[in-house]
Protein backbone atom coordinates (compact mmCIF):
# COMPACT_ATOMS: atom_id res chain seq x y z
CA UNK A 1 0.00 0.00 0.00
CA UNK A 2 1.26 3.81 -0.58
CA UNK A 3 1.50 4.90 2.79
CA UNK A 4 3.53 1.60 3.67
CA UNK A 5 5.49 2.58 1.27
CA UNK A 6 5.82 6.12 2.40
CA UNK A 7 6.23 4.93 5.79
CA UNK A 8 9.25 2.46 4.76
CA UNK A 9 10.85 5.89 3.20
CA UNK A 10 10.24 7.68 6.02
CA UNK A 11 12.22 5.03 8.31
CA UNK A 12 15.01 4.87 6.03
CA UNK A 13 15.67 8.63 5.58
CA UNK A 14 15.22 9.24 9.44
CA UNK A 15 15.78 6.26 11.18
CA UNK A 16 17.60 8.20 14.13
CA UNK A 17 15.19 10.46 14.31
CA UNK A 18 12.38 8.16 15.76
CA UNK A 19 11.90 4.82 17.01
CA UNK A 20 10.97 1.68 14.67
CA UNK A 21 9.76 -0.12 17.74
CA UNK A 22 7.07 2.79 18.57
CA UNK A 23 6.11 3.20 14.89
CA UNK A 24 5.39 -0.14 14.81
CA UNK A 25 4.31 -1.19 18.07
CA UNK A 26 0.60 -0.33 16.95
CA UNK A 27 0.83 -1.70 13.80
CA UNK A 28 2.54 -4.32 11.62
CA UNK A 29 2.42 -7.50 13.97
CA UNK A 30 -0.83 -6.63 15.69
CA UNK A 31 -2.79 -5.51 13.09
CA UNK A 32 -1.73 -8.54 10.80
CA UNK A 33 -2.61 -11.03 13.65
CA UNK A 34 -5.50 -13.33 12.88
CA UNK A 35 -7.65 -14.42 15.63
CA UNK A 36 -6.84 -18.25 16.79
CA UNK A 37 -10.14 -19.75 15.32
CA UNK A 38 -8.81 -17.93 11.83
CA UNK A 39 -5.49 -18.75 12.03
CA UNK A 40 -5.70 -22.53 13.04
CA UNK A 41 -8.74 -23.88 11.51
CA UNK A 42 -10.45 -26.87 12.99
CA UNK A 43 -12.29 -28.89 10.02
CA UNK A 44 -14.14 -31.63 12.35
CA UNK A 45 -14.01 -34.85 13.34
CA UNK A 46 -15.12 -37.28 10.47
CA UNK A 47 -16.20 -41.43 11.35
CA UNK A 48 -15.29 -43.22 8.55
CA UNK A 49 -14.97 -47.14 8.95
CA UNK A 50 -12.71 -47.97 11.89
CA UNK A 51 -11.01 -44.51 11.95
CA UNK A 52 -12.30 -40.88 13.10
CA UNK A 53 -10.25 -38.12 10.95
CA UNK A 54 -9.31 -34.66 12.20
CA UNK A 55 -8.23 -31.85 9.81
CA UNK A 56 -7.20 -28.33 10.72
CA UNK A 57 -6.08 -25.52 8.43
CA UNK A 58 -3.51 -23.64 9.16
CA UNK A 59 -2.83 -20.05 7.74
CA UNK A 60 0.26 -19.16 6.29
CA UNK A 61 2.74 -17.33 8.60
CA UNK A 62 1.48 -19.40 11.22
CA UNK A 63 2.19 -22.91 13.11
CA UNK A 64 0.85 -25.88 15.49
CA UNK A 65 3.22 -27.43 17.48
CA UNK A 66 3.45 -31.51 17.35
CA UNK A 67 3.50 -32.50 20.64
CA UNK A 68 1.05 -30.01 22.17
CA UNK A 69 -1.65 -31.49 19.92
CA UNK A 70 -3.48 -33.97 22.59
CA UNK A 71 -7.17 -35.86 21.63
CA UNK A 72 -8.78 -37.58 24.34
CA UNK A 73 -12.80 -39.08 24.36
CA UNK A 74 -14.80 -36.77 25.89
CA UNK A 75 -18.22 -38.94 25.84
CA UNK A 76 -18.66 -41.82 26.08
CA UNK A 77 -16.10 -41.69 28.73
CA UNK A 78 -15.07 -45.20 28.09
CA UNK A 79 -14.94 -45.40 23.78
CA UNK A 80 -11.65 -46.73 23.50
CA UNK A 81 -9.45 -45.44 20.13
CA UNK A 82 -5.72 -45.95 19.71
CA UNK A 83 -3.61 -42.69 18.22
CA UNK A 84 -3.67 -40.27 17.50
CA UNK A 85 -1.45 -41.01 14.32
CA UNK A 86 0.20 -37.61 13.48
CA UNK A 87 2.28 -36.60 10.50
CA UNK A 88 6.06 -35.85 10.70
CA UNK A 89 6.06 -32.36 10.78
CA UNK A 90 8.77 -29.77 9.87
CA UNK A 91 11.89 -29.57 12.53
CA UNK A 92 11.96 -25.90 13.32
CA UNK A 93 15.18 -24.91 15.54
CA UNK A 94 13.98 -22.76 18.36
CA UNK A 95 16.85 -20.62 20.94
CA UNK A 96 14.72 -21.60 23.94
CA UNK A 97 13.08 -25.20 23.36
CA UNK A 98 15.78 -26.82 20.88
CA UNK A 99 14.30 -28.70 18.01
CA UNK A 100 10.70 -28.81 17.66
CA UNK A 101 8.24 -30.19 15.36
CA UNK A 102 5.31 -28.22 13.62
CA UNK A 103 2.71 -28.30 11.56
CA UNK A 104 2.20 -25.74 8.58
CA UNK A 105 -0.67 -25.18 5.83
CA UNK A 106 -2.71 -28.02 7.28
CA UNK A 107 -2.10 -31.34 9.52
CA UNK A 108 -4.30 -34.65 9.55
CA UNK A 109 -4.80 -36.67 12.80
CA UNK A 110 -5.90 -39.96 12.82
CA UNK A 111 -7.65 -42.26 15.42
CA UNK A 112 -7.89 -46.25 14.83
CA UNK A 113 -11.10 -47.49 16.54
CA UNK A 114 -11.35 -51.46 17.65
CA UNK A 115 -13.80 -52.60 15.01
CA UNK A 116 -16.31 -53.95 17.81
CA UNK A 117 -16.52 -51.47 19.95
CA UNK A 118 -18.59 -47.90 21.00
CA UNK A 119 -17.48 -44.93 18.52
CA UNK A 120 -16.15 -41.51 20.67
CA UNK A 121 -19.68 -39.37 19.97
CA UNK A 122 -17.02 -36.32 21.30
CA UNK A 123 -13.58 -35.56 21.34
CA UNK A 124 -11.66 -33.35 23.43
CA UNK A 125 -8.98 -31.80 21.44
CA UNK A 126 -6.38 -29.64 22.29
CA UNK A 127 -3.69 -27.25 20.13
CA UNK A 128 -0.97 -24.89 20.86
CA UNK A 129 -0.08 -22.38 17.76
CA UNK A 130 1.93 -19.28 17.38
CA UNK A 131 2.46 -16.92 14.24
CA UNK A 132 5.93 -16.44 12.87
CA UNK A 133 5.72 -12.60 13.47
CA UNK A 134 6.78 -13.71 17.47
CA UNK A 135 3.65 -14.23 19.46
CA UNK A 136 1.96 -17.18 20.54
CA UNK A 137 -1.49 -18.37 21.01
CA UNK A 138 -2.79 -19.79 24.31
CA UNK A 139 -3.43 -23.68 24.39
CA UNK A 140 -6.52 -24.04 22.68
CA UNK A 141 -9.19 -26.95 24.26
CA UNK A 142 -12.76 -27.59 21.75
CA UNK A 143 -15.19 -30.19 22.35
CA UNK A 144 -15.64 -31.46 18.35
CA UNK A 145 -18.73 -33.97 17.60
CA UNK A 146 -17.55 -36.44 16.15
CA UNK A 147 -19.94 -36.61 12.57
CA UNK B 1 19.87 20.63 2.86
CA UNK B 2 19.88 16.63 2.80
CA UNK B 3 19.53 16.23 5.99
CA UNK B 4 16.43 19.11 6.35
CA UNK B 5 14.87 16.30 3.19
CA UNK B 6 15.95 13.18 5.33
CA UNK B 7 13.91 15.24 7.99
CA UNK B 8 10.88 15.79 6.07
CA UNK B 9 10.67 12.24 4.65
CA UNK B 10 10.87 11.02 8.26
CA UNK B 11 8.54 13.51 9.92
CA UNK B 12 5.75 12.57 6.56
CA UNK B 13 6.50 8.83 6.90
CA UNK B 14 5.92 9.23 10.46
CA UNK B 15 2.77 10.95 10.06
CA UNK B 16 0.52 9.27 7.30
CA UNK B 17 2.22 5.91 8.90
CA UNK B 18 0.60 6.78 12.56
CA UNK B 19 -2.48 8.06 10.97
CA UNK B 20 -3.20 5.53 8.50
CA UNK B 21 -3.58 2.78 10.36
CA UNK B 22 -6.17 3.74 12.62
CA UNK B 23 -7.93 4.92 9.37
CA UNK B 24 -7.98 1.23 7.80
CA UNK B 25 -8.66 -0.13 11.29
CA UNK B 26 -11.79 1.68 11.62
CA UNK B 27 -13.19 0.05 8.29
CA UNK B 28 -11.98 -3.40 9.50
CA UNK B 29 -14.50 -6.39 10.65
CA UNK B 30 -14.53 -5.85 14.23
CA UNK B 31 -12.44 -9.38 14.93
CA UNK B 32 -9.22 -7.24 12.86
CA UNK B 33 -10.19 -4.55 15.19
CA UNK B 34 -7.52 -3.97 18.41
CA UNK B 35 -8.64 -2.66 21.48
CA UNK B 36 -4.96 -2.10 22.38
CA UNK B 37 -4.74 0.87 19.68
CA UNK B 38 -7.53 2.58 22.17
CA UNK B 39 -6.46 1.68 25.67
CA UNK B 40 -3.54 4.39 25.60
CA UNK B 41 -4.13 7.29 27.92
CA UNK B 42 -6.97 5.37 29.64
CA UNK B 43 -6.85 3.78 33.34
CA UNK B 44 -5.67 0.54 33.81
CA UNK B 45 -8.04 -2.16 34.86
CA UNK B 46 -7.57 -3.36 38.52
CA UNK B 47 -5.62 -6.60 38.86
CA UNK B 48 -5.83 -9.64 41.89
CA UNK B 49 -4.19 -12.46 41.29
CA UNK B 50 -2.05 -14.85 43.20
CA UNK B 51 1.72 -14.15 42.94
CA UNK B 52 4.67 -17.64 42.29
CA UNK B 53 4.47 -18.44 45.83
CA UNK B 54 0.32 -18.36 45.85
CA UNK B 55 0.43 -14.53 47.76
CA UNK B 56 -2.72 -12.52 46.60
CA UNK B 57 -1.39 -9.44 44.88
CA UNK B 58 -2.63 -6.29 43.41
CA UNK B 59 -1.01 -3.60 41.26
CA UNK B 60 -1.32 -1.29 44.02
CA UNK B 61 1.14 -3.24 45.83
CA UNK B 62 3.90 -1.25 43.77
CA UNK B 63 2.60 2.80 44.36
CA UNK B 64 4.68 5.19 42.81
CA UNK B 65 6.22 2.76 40.29
CA UNK B 66 6.47 2.63 36.38
CA UNK B 67 4.62 -0.62 35.84
CA UNK B 68 5.76 -2.46 32.51
CA UNK B 69 3.17 -5.10 33.04
CA UNK B 70 4.69 -8.17 31.04
CA UNK B 71 1.84 -11.09 30.14
CA UNK B 72 3.84 -14.52 29.40
CA UNK B 73 3.98 -17.83 29.92
CA UNK B 74 6.56 -20.62 29.79
CA UNK B 75 4.91 -22.57 26.49
CA UNK B 76 5.43 -19.59 24.56
CA UNK B 77 9.05 -19.41 22.74
CA UNK B 78 8.86 -15.17 22.41
CA UNK B 79 8.34 -14.70 25.72
CA UNK B 80 10.85 -16.51 27.23
CA UNK B 81 13.40 -14.65 24.70
CA UNK B 82 12.72 -11.50 25.97
CA UNK B 83 12.65 -12.52 29.61
CA UNK B 84 16.83 -11.93 29.47
CA UNK B 85 16.06 -7.99 28.65
CA UNK B 86 13.36 -7.89 31.27
CA UNK B 87 15.47 -8.99 33.87
CA UNK B 88 18.26 -6.22 32.30
CA UNK B 89 15.47 -3.15 32.48
CA UNK B 90 14.59 -4.11 35.86
CA UNK B 91 18.22 -3.65 36.91
CA UNK B 92 19.40 -1.20 35.03
CA UNK B 93 15.78 1.43 35.58
CA UNK B 94 14.70 0.71 39.01
CA UNK B 95 16.57 3.84 40.71
CA UNK B 96 14.09 5.43 38.15
CA UNK B 97 10.93 4.04 39.71
CA UNK B 98 10.60 0.94 37.15
CA UNK B 99 8.91 -1.93 38.36
CA UNK B 100 8.46 -5.09 35.95
CA UNK B 101 5.63 -7.11 37.04
CA UNK B 102 5.28 -10.53 35.59
CA UNK B 103 1.69 -12.40 34.64
CA UNK B 104 2.10 -15.84 33.32
CA UNK B 105 -0.72 -17.42 31.77
CA UNK B 106 0.58 -20.81 33.49
CA UNK B 107 0.58 -23.46 35.77
CA UNK B 108 2.55 -21.95 39.42
CA UNK B 109 4.88 -24.71 39.78
CA UNK B 110 6.07 -24.35 36.21
CA UNK B 111 6.30 -20.48 36.39
CA UNK B 112 8.23 -20.43 40.00
CA UNK B 113 10.80 -23.29 38.49
CA UNK B 114 11.38 -21.33 35.16
CA UNK B 115 11.60 -17.84 37.22
CA UNK B 116 14.02 -19.67 39.48
CA UNK B 117 16.07 -21.11 36.53
CA UNK B 118 16.29 -17.66 34.68
CA UNK B 119 16.75 -15.53 37.58
CA UNK B 120 13.87 -13.57 37.59
CA UNK B 121 14.61 -10.40 39.43
CA UNK B 122 10.87 -9.51 39.55
CA UNK B 123 7.92 -10.64 40.93
CA UNK B 124 5.39 -12.31 38.46
CA UNK B 125 1.57 -13.14 39.53
CA UNK B 126 -0.04 -16.54 37.57
CA UNK B 127 -3.34 -17.42 36.61
CA UNK B 128 -4.99 -19.58 34.36
CA UNK B 129 -8.40 -17.92 32.41
CA UNK B 130 -8.82 -14.84 34.32
CA UNK B 131 -5.17 -13.60 32.72
CA UNK B 132 -7.18 -13.72 29.25
CA UNK B 133 -9.37 -11.60 31.26
CA UNK B 134 -7.26 -9.24 32.38
CA UNK B 135 -5.23 -9.25 29.36
CA UNK B 136 -8.49 -8.06 27.33
CA UNK B 137 -9.16 -5.66 30.05
CA UNK B 138 -5.51 -3.93 28.63
CA UNK B 139 -6.47 -4.13 25.43
CA UNK B 140 -5.21 -7.34 24.11
CA UNK B 141 -8.01 -8.99 22.43
CA UNK B 142 -6.30 -11.36 20.42
CA UNK B 143 -4.91 -13.65 23.67
CA UNK B 144 -1.45 -13.69 22.16
CA UNK B 145 1.65 -13.69 24.19
CA UNK B 146 3.77 -11.62 24.81
CA UNK B 147 2.11 -8.41 25.69
CA UNK B 148 3.57 -5.68 27.64
CA UNK B 149 1.66 -2.75 29.04
CA UNK B 150 3.55 0.43 31.01
CA UNK B 151 1.36 1.75 33.43
CA UNK B 152 2.69 5.06 34.64
CA UNK B 153 2.07 5.58 38.55
CA UNK B 154 -1.35 7.82 38.47
CA UNK B 155 -2.39 4.03 37.24
CA UNK B 156 -3.14 5.40 33.07
CA UNK B 157 -1.67 2.94 30.21
CA UNK B 158 0.89 4.82 28.31
CA UNK B 159 2.30 2.32 26.14
CA UNK B 160 1.41 -1.30 25.07
CA UNK B 161 3.12 -3.62 22.79
CA UNK B 162 2.07 -7.15 21.30
CA UNK B 163 4.93 -8.98 20.74
CA UNK B 164 8.29 -9.27 22.23
CA UNK B 165 10.25 -6.32 23.48
CA UNK B 166 14.17 -6.25 23.40
CA UNK B 167 16.70 -4.23 25.19
CA UNK B 168 16.88 -0.91 22.72
CA UNK B 169 13.42 -0.70 22.63
CA UNK B 170 13.38 -0.79 26.30
CA UNK B 171 15.60 1.71 26.95
CA UNK B 172 13.84 3.70 24.08
CA UNK B 173 10.22 3.27 26.20
CA UNK B 174 12.43 3.93 29.56
CA UNK B 175 14.46 7.20 27.95
CA UNK B 176 10.77 8.27 26.68
CA UNK B 177 8.96 8.15 29.90
CA UNK B 178 10.59 7.81 33.00
CA UNK B 179 11.96 10.47 34.58
CA UNK B 180 15.30 11.07 33.72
Amino acid sequence: MAYQRIYALGLMFAASAVSAGDLLHAQGKADALLPVDQAFVMQGAVHSGHEIVLDWTIAPGYYLYRKSLKITVDAPANAPFAGPVLPTGQTMNDAEFGNVEVYRGAVQARLSLPADAIAPRTLRVRYQGCADIGVCYPPQTRLVAVK
Amino acid sequence: MVAAIALAAGATGFWVARMMPHSEAEHAPPERRLAHETVEGTAAAAVQLPDADGKLRTLKDWPGKWLLVNFWATWCAPCMHEIPDLIAAQARYEAQGLQVLGIAMDDPDAVRELMHDKGFNYPSLVGDEQVQQIMEQFGNTLGALPYSVLIAPDGVIRYVELGGVDTPKLDDLMQRFLPQ
